[in-house]
């Protein structure tokens, strides 16, 4: 029993991690209509500025500031020089985001080399904390926690701030947000550089447990993919509740079936796709 | 005029042919790596560029084709035809299959689609260690024979690939010039148009898609029998996206952009990383440069140039042919 | 005693967008070979009537009939097939293909020609023909090879309504057709639509009374997605109720 609980635990605290990329990348899906391929770079990124951040100053927040820093700088520039430039044609802003992938991959895997690398647990989180007679990481709480908040951050930002309303208008309908007031480009822009802050912290926050290694960024894309068309493309919601679904089935994939763990993640977004198109949140 | 065509593609097939016996083996061994890609970036082409869907996940065809040629070639039969017919059959099938899947949408949805497929084969090819060898990869796989010959030298291989390949970009060519090619495009500029006009799109687009998996298929045999090793990188994300990168660079929708830019991606792999790593870097800012820049490729610029030069040429020495009559 | 099949008839079609009814009761007959206006104030549900009507949108209940044949569960493609034929208010072209590919589609559209894989388009000299004739015959033979994202909207508007017609559908719908011409362009629009064969039902969307009585003798008219009434176009010139409905709506030239 008590086995299953700090596996449920592994999973969720997982998710929380997912969910944060996940948040990222429907904020950019719903202003920029498009899948920001360089999401899982940021991400990857984020992490390896926080390790060498972290390596010369000994400070986690450092770590994440700086991630934080350089990536929003990069997302900006992305936004400023690349994609707004393109603003009505979505397939030469996909294509750019592929591009750019493949740049700071590469330069990353340049800076960085090739070896894994893993970003220490911070003092005091790193010791372990009693779960019905097991030890399990703190650290993994400290994940939940700011899973929770960051997802309560949003659905405040979302729904309950003016900023918020722009965006949902602008959402459902840029032209008509833009006709009524609402500066639709600076809006885009801030909430891009948003989505890819929070995929910097996940990368940082997410360093301690998965780390990075070249090729990171493209299997933490497909999986974020994977999440928020599980969830229903464009819900905060279904992003959520689809992260904390694959954290759990990507646990249990590994001890259950080693051999096709993965499949467990991408077998039921399948069938998802195949029974109900619209995710979790049912929207189509 | 349909012949000029025909006449090109003639001394573009000579051409490929007699170079077996002019390159160098090194350089043979590139050429029939520019060939497999272009297969490769012209099957995506033919989605991307003609119908419309923009695939991430298409390595799924070629990466399965290659495993598929390796189980055989290694456990059974290392029969060119056999192989063939049973990598075409495959991936034929497979794309039937996740056409069903995929089509259901459209856009950045069949964009997503098609890449969450693809990784779904990535990870099996990962994880099921016993059967494609994981990471490490299912090697070993022999060259190809045909009763006595066996396409072991550099320049054998090269010359079935050049067949093979021939063939293959003969019929797509042919295909994006038919009625059905004209209403693939159709379909990607408006499909509501093409339904108001009696169209059944949905079929068009399946059709399509399982043509475009057949020929990512070949693709993928000849890749693993050329190396002789296939790993799960040739089902990975990083495989679409190099497919997609060479239709786009070299100009899609055209069928010889694709061509164009396995040259391009081949040169930069092997030629620019004698000098620097950073092949991908610089790969991807040729990239990002073309979007940018040239949008629509190389390819059509640089064709309405050398049809212009022609032309005009061509406008001269009529005027001078018809001048010399006059003056008698 | 046969009974003419109406070319088009609609039996108590509703529609439902969430809570917003855009189409209640609706009943309409076309008689073969009739001119029909459609009028209407806008948000009247006059081109969701089409959408309904060419397969676009299901109604939620009714029915719709084709030449006596309930095409109600059919998709878009084999009601076209069936000999019905659109075009749109927003002009719908293949805005990156020449007006001869264009024409070309659409006269391959109900043959098997369009599924033929291997002989280039250029082979199939019946089809060629066809289009040059056609755009001989429609005075577009000029810009025959030119890129229909060029074209001016007054000729886009005409190519439009070439495709639609090259099909030979027994059943037209035309969706606003005069929509953001010049009055030249309308006047010449007019007169293409005037000389179409007479044994093609049309209805006709408009929003020009002027035109719709021009080219229609029987005219209906819809508000807030009902049928307000049909009749012939003195008699609803006359009726104070359209007169009504129009006064609170600026944009109609009444």
């Amino acid at each position: 029993m008590s086995l299953l609980v700090i596996q449920v635990l592994n999973g969720i605290s997982y998710g929380m991690l997912l969910f944060l990329l996940a948040a990222g990348l429907t904020l950019t899906f719903g202003l920029l209509r498009i899948v920001n391929l360089t999401h899982g770079s940021y991400y990857m990124l984020g992490g390896y500025v926080g390790y060498a951040t972290i390596r010369y100053t000994g400070s986690f927040l450092a770590g994440i500031l700086a991630s934080v820093l350089v990536v929003s700088v990069i997302a900006l520039a992305m936004q400023l020089f690349l994609l707004e430039r393109f603003a009505k044609n979505e397939r030469a802003q996909v294509l750019l985001t592929f591009g750019c992938l493949f740049l700071i991959g590469d330069l990353s895997l340049w800076i960085f080399g090739g070896t894994p690398l893993r970003i220490p647990t911070p003092y005091p989180l790193d010791g372990s904390v009693d779960v019905l007679g097991r030890p399990f990481p703190a650290y993994r709480f400290v994940l939940i926690a700011i899973g929770l908040l960051v997802a309560l951050l949003l659905w405040w930002f979302h729904d309950h701030t003016r900023v918020g309303t722009w965006v949902r208008g602008a959402v459902h309908n840029r032209d008509i947000a833009q006709a009524l007031g609402v500066n639709v480009p600076y809006l885009t822009t801030g909430v891009f550089v948003l989505g890819a802050a929070l995929a910097a912290i996940a990368g940082v926050v997410g360093g301690p447990l998965v780390g990075m290694y070249p090729g990171g960024d493209i299997e933490i894309l497909g999986l974020t993919i994977a999440i928020i068309i599980l969830g229903g493309v464009g819900s905060f919601g279904g992003a959520f509740a689809a992260a904390i679904l694959v954290g759990l089935l990507d646990t249990a994939g590994r001890i259950l079936f080693p051999d096709f763990a993965l499949f467990a993640i991408f077998g039921p977004m399948l069938l998802m796709l195949a029974f109900r198109p619209g995710g979790l949140a049912g929207q189509t | 005029m349909r012949h000029t065509s025909s006449i090109v593609f003639l001394v573009f097939a000579a051409l490929l042919l007699g170079s077996s016996w002019l390159l160098s083996p090194y350089h043979l061994v590139l050429a029939t790596r520019i060939l497999i890609l272009a297969l490769f970036a012209m099957s995506l082409d033919l989605l991307d560029g003609y119908v419309g869907l923009t695939s991430l996940g298409h390595a799924v065809f070629l990466g399965t084709s290659a495993y598929v040629t390796g189980f055989i070639a290694i456990g059974y039969s290392d029969n060119i035809l056999l192989l063939l017919g049973a990598s075409l059959l495959i991936s034929g099938c497979l794309g039937a299959l996740i056409g069903l899947l995929v089509l259901r949408a459209t856009g950045v949805y069949f964009l997503m689609l098609s890449l969450a497929v693809s990784q779904v084969a990535w990870g099996i090819a990962w994880q099921w260690r016993s059967l494609t060898g994981g990471d490490d990869g299912l090697a070993g796989i022999p060259r190809p024979s045909f009763s006595d010959w066996v396409f072991v030298s550099s320049s054998s291989f090269y010359r079935l690939t050049t067949i093979l390949f021939l063939i293959a970009a003969g019929l797509l060519i042919r295909l994006v010039h038919s009625p059905f090619g004209l209403s693939l495009q159709g379909i990607r500029e408006s499909a509501l148009r093409m339904q108001a006009l009696g169209y059944n799109v949905w079929l068009h687009k399946y059709i399509a898609f399982v043509i475009s998996s057949v020929v990512a298929g070949m693709a993928g045999m000849l890749l693993a029998l050329q190396n002789g090793i296939v790993t799960p990188t040739q089902l990975s994300l990083h495989t679409s996206a190099i497919g997609l990168l060479m239709a786009l660079v070299g100009g899609a929708g055209t069928m010889i952009g694709p061509m164009i830019g396995a040259v391009v991606v081949v040169v930069l792999e092997y030629g620019v990383s004698q000098y620097t790593e950073r092949w991908i870097t610089l790969l991807g800012i040729i990239y990002i440069v073309v979007v940018v820049g040239a949008p629509d490729g190389i390819y059509k610029p640089l064709k309405n140039r050398i049809v212009q030069q022609f032309s005009s040429l061509r406008g001269r020495l009529k005027d001078r042919r018809w001048a010399k009559f006059s003056r008698h | 005693m046969g009974e003419i099949q109406p070319a088009l008839a609609l039996k108590d079609v509703s529609i439902n967008f969430g809570g917003l009814r855009a189409l209640e009761d609706v009943c309409l007959d076309v008689a073969p070979g009739e001119r029909r206006g459609v009028l209407g104030p806008n948000g009247a549900g006059k081109s969701t009537l089409f959408h309904v009507i060419s397969g676009v949108l299901a109604p939620s209940s009714g029915h719709v009939e084709l030449m006596g044949t309930d095409v109600t569960e059919l998709p878009i493609q084999r009601r076209i097939s069936m000999g019905m034929g659109r075009t749109f208010q927003i002009t719908n072209l293949f805005a990156n293909l020449t007006v001869e590919e264009n024409l070309v589609i659409a006269l391959q559209g109900l043959t098997r020609t369009k599924m033929a894989m291997l002989r280039p388009v250029s082979s199939f000299s019946l089809l060629q023909d066809e289009a040059r004739d056609l755009l001989e015959k429609w005075h577009m033979a000029e810009m025959r090879d030119r890129i229909v994202a060029e074209l001016s909207y007054g000729q886009q508007r005409k190519l439009e309504l070439l495709l639609a017609v090259s099909q030979k559908p027994k059943l037209l719908l035309l969706d606003e057709p005069t929509e953001g011409l010049s009055p030249d362009e309308t006047k010449k629009a007019v007169a293409v639509i005037e000389a179409l064969p007479h044994d093609i039902s049309i209805l006709l969307i408009e929003h020009d009374m002027d035109v719709a009585m021009q080219l229609c003798a029987t005219l209906t008219v819809m508000h807030l997605g009902r049928v307000l009434t049909t009749g012939s176009k003195e008699a609803v010139r006359a009726d104070p109720r359209v007169q009504e409905i129009y006064l609170g709506d600026e944009t109609a030239n009444v």
